[in-house]
């Protein structure tokens, strides 16, 4: 058949075609020849028992890098985290930090959590290719009030129009341990306000499911919340609703009399630092209130607590 | 010498056959797989008519809708062929289980596509650039996952790629051969058409390469005609062309009898499917894209990081000089050549094209991509070395060393190839780290069934297979997969025991599943301790191991 014969005679381009060829191909090989899969299933054993054993309550477990999740199969119990960065964790309310680490991930956190507070109490290697890295964090808060275990405290409404509807029927949701939502009285599957897990920047978290009404706002009231100087948290739209939803959320944070402070939430805040300072003495109501224009796929989910700072 | 080559082709196509026969009960039945399982067998039960003393009632509608009424987005050679080696290998012979029967089209397909690249790089290029080419796509990792698998994407590669090489064949052929050969090319496009829809993006290649290289030259003119008056003169036609375009479509129908009756309703709702394909989630550099517009850069991108990198260095630069050869020198095979690797990459590149296959939607540009690159390489070679014993050697080398990184990146992936990324991403932990789509259709769970024997209770567990769709969850139970009695979940908390995948765009199934199970696995797949998939079951998962 009719092979055209319109060869190149440029060595320059041949020249560049071989080294692409040789080098591309030795390296690809190379790569593949040696490039490190990890530890064994059998490593993680011993070095969860690392932690398990030295685990205390409070204490917060990184696995690192976040696609190696493994571990959890051993420790998914003590709930530990494998956010895409580490270091942008809410680290305050834990006393001691867990690095597990593989392919050099623990080492490679180390200089960043130095620079926030933590201090390297003690660096283990308990199986090969497993750094089990344990800290302590200078600079922990105290968890004085947890709006997200604390639910069954609060008063749920819809306002709208000028009028509230109380969202006060009580349900136990189905699972491990006890966890309650207060539901509304229409839109129930979801219109109501409770503690569940949602993928929040690409991580799962627990935190409170408040869905922003169609019309008005979802208002969250804790009575008697002591204040002790700082409430903080998180807040975002869950993965799904971020790429679906329309419209951005407006999260109204009221402490006793004072004015509410908005957070607006653009669709594209998946887990937002949200903080505010508070007296630091006394009891009062706080309230959440979440609205927006557009309610449709409109998944909002906040994690917050009152902090004080921990003795040393 | 040309015998002996073509020789080693089929060689090679019958060993590619061997191997995927031999590795494909490792890799898990995707979400695509379950439908064609279903209508291949439904489709197949249409012979039985057929060759029995009912054959004239095989070709009315009310039979017809009976056994071809699903899954009529697709045409229907692939999946009457999976039929065919079904009843052949499984049903008569004993030699495969039902599953492997269905498969052993696309196994069958994976040779016939090497076979069909090489025909075009040898008309081309010439015969070591055709035998490397083919190498080239049969060891690209994710096109090797593929090639297991009873779907349509390494099929249409096949058939795109002997349509190319059939019309070049016709276009070029001289006077005496030019209606023979262009009957066969309109034949062998018509199966094309009745593969997969890629096909019907051939014309625009046809038509680009006639306005490169036209057997006469195309001229419009104003003539004088018989009454006097004056007429506008077209230019001649390539008889290739014309067979296509009459030729195609009858075959089309012919292999298709969903279509023989209100054919032209239902070739417009084949079409419209696809006019309207729902968008599909795909994580893309870190982010979840849902809807459109889609980055134009995803082919592109998708391309450099999971074809081999020598394929992509060597096709890239391969591209650039068929370019320059087009530009300045109108060449037929630069043209195409460009054409076939250009229209496939472009057409996903399109920001409204719906993305719900990551590569397997442009695996037809690879056969060209991969001469490009073939031909790079020999070029080289020719550059430095003048004679053809001087060239052998380097040719072998060379062609090693491309063919390496795909074999090496083939056998470290496999049986979870879907979620492969080169060495230029850094393999499996680069993709992830990049954020790319780690795996979708729910395959990658298969790992975990067999062991649901010793995990799970001897008495009935309803499972959450999430995106291990019905009718692939139906096929493990026909092959006897699952060692303890299992039903099938629709929803996280209907079941004990929830699969979840590394997909986040359905990370609310892991959501509602930590909710109501806890949060520890109990299994899991990996890949380079990169997580695939968990396993989750009520009780356990809520307490330490």
């Amino acid at each position: 058949m009719g092979a055209e014969t319109d060869r190149p005679r440029s060595r320059i381009v041949g020249g560049l075609a071989l080294v692409l060829a040789a080098g591309s191909g030795l390296y690809g090989t190379g790569f593949w020849l040696t490039h490190d899969p990890g530890p064994p299933a059998e490593a993680f054993g011993p070095a969860a028992e690392v932690i398990r054993r030295g685990h205390q309550a409070g204490d917060l477990i990184v696995l690192a890098p976040f696609f190696a999740t493994r571990a959890r199969e051993h420790l998914g119990d003590l709930r530990p985290v494998s956010p895409r960065d580490p270091l942008n964790e809410d680290l305050g309310p834990h006393p001691r930090v867990w690095v597990l680490g593989l392919f050099g991930a623990a080492e490679k956190l180390r200089p960043g959590f130095l620079q926030v507070g933590l201090q390297l109490e003690e660096s283990l290697t308990p199986s090969p290719g497993i750094v089990v890295d344990r800290y302590r964090n200078l600079r922990s808060e105290e968890v004085v009030y947890d709006f997200t275990a604390r639910l069954a405290d609060a008063r749920v409404f819809h306002e709208k129009d000028g009028a509230r509807v109380p969202c006060n029927k009580w349900e136990l949701a189905a699972g491990p341990g006890e966890r309650g939502k207060w539901v509304c009285p229409y839109d129930s599957e979801w219109f109501y306000v409770g503690p569940e897990w949602h993928f929040m920047d690409y991580e799962q978290r627990y935190c409170l499911w408040a869905h922003p009404p169609s019309q008005g706002r979802l208002l969250i009231e804790y009575p008697r919340v002591p204040l002790t100087g700082r409430l903080t948290g998180r807040a975002g739209h869950t993965l799904n609703g971020s790429v679906r939803a329309k419209a951005p959320i407006d999260f109204d944070v009221t402490i006793g009399e004072a004015l509410p402070q908005r957070f607006t939430l653009p669709l594209e805040e998946l887990w937002r630092p949200v903080g505010l300072i508070t007296p630091t003495t006394g009891t009062t109501t706080v309230s959440f209130a979440v609205s927006t224009s557009n309610a449709g796929i409109n998944h909002f989910c906040f994690d917050l607590d009152v902090r004080r700072e921990a003795s040393p | 010498m040309k015998l002996k080559t073509g020789h080693l082709v089929l060689l090679l196509a019958a060993a590619y056959f061997v191997i995927l026969w031999v590795t494909a009960p490792t890799v898990g039945y995707t979400r695509d797989e379950g439908y064609y399982f279903k209508a291949a067998e439904e489709y197949a039960g249409w012979w039985g008519v057929l060759f029995s003393s009912r054959f004239f009632e095989a070709f009315s509608d009310a039979e017809i809708r009976r056994f071809f009424s699903y899954n009529t987005e697709h045409p229907p050679l692939v999946k009457l062929t999976q039929g065919i080696t079904f009843h052949v290998l499984s049903e008569w012979l004993g030699l495969a289980k039902p599953a492997q029967g269905f498969r052993a089209t696309g196994f069958l397909f994976g040779g016939l596509s090497m076979i069909a690249t090489y025909l075009l790089g040898r008309d081309l290029v010439g015969k070591g650039v055709g035998v490397l080419a083919a190498l080239l796509v049969a060891t690209m990792p994710r096109y090797f996952y593929d090639a297991h698998l009873a779907c349509f994407d390494v099929p249409i590669t096949a058939m795109w790629t002997f349509s190319l090489w059939a019309f070049h064949r016709a276009l070029i052929a001289p006077p005496e051969r030019a209606n023979r050969a262009a009957i066969v090319a309109g034949l062998v496009f018509g199966l094309g058409l009745a593969t997969k829809l890629n096909v019907l993006f051939l014309p625009a290649v046809f038509v680009f390469l006639w306005w490169v290289a036209p057997p006469t030259p195309i001229r419009f003119a104003l003539a004088t005609g018989p009454s006097g008056g004056r007429d506008l003169r077209l230019p001649q036609v390539p008889r290739v062309l014309v067979a296509c375009a009459l030729i195609g479509p009858l075959v089309l129908i012919a292999v298709w009898p969903w279509l023989w009756h209100d054919t032209f309703l239902r070739i417009g709702q084949y079409i419209g499917f696809h006019l309207h394909h729902e968008h599909y989630p795909i994580l893309y550099l870190g982010r979840l894209w849902v809807e459109p517009p889609f980055p134009w850069s995803f082919p592109v991108v998708m391309t450099w990081y999971t074809a081999p990198s020598p394929l992509v260095w060597l096709g890239a630069l391969g591209f650039l000089v068929g370019l320059l050869r087009l530009l300045f020198r109108r060449s037929l095979s630069d043209a195409l050549l460009l054409a076939a690797t250009f229209i496939p990459i472009f057409l996903i590149a399109m920001p409204n094209t719906p993305i719900f296959g990551g590569v397997k939607h442009w695996y037809n540009a690879l056969p060209t991509l991969s001469i490009l690159a073939a031909r790079t390489a020999f070029e080289a070679v020719q550059a430095f070395r003048s004679t053809d014993t001087q060239r052998r050697p380097a040719y072998a080398l060379i062609s090693a060393l491309m063919l390496g990184p795909g074999i090496m990146g083939s056998i470290h992936s496999h049986p979870n190839g879907i979620g492969y990324y080169n060495e230029l991403a850094g393999g499996f932990r680069g993709g992830a780290e990049l954020g790319m789509q780690r795996g979708f259709w729910g395959g990658l769970a298969y790992p975990l069934y067999p062991d649901f024997g010793t995990r799970l209770p001897p008495q009935q567990t309803r499972v959450f297979f999430n995106r291990t769709n019905y009718d692939a969850y139906r096929m493990y139970r026909r092959e006897g997969v699952f060692p303890a009695p299992i039903s099938y979940a629709n929803e996280p908390k209907q079941s004990q025991v929830s699969v979840i995948f590394e997909q986040p765009e359905h990370a609310e199934k892991a959501s509602e599943t930590w909710g109501l199970f806890g949060t520890r696995p109990i299994s899991g797949v990996y890949q380079d301790n990169v997580t695939l998939v968990q396993l989750y079951r009520e009780g356990a998962s809520s307490q330490p191991p």
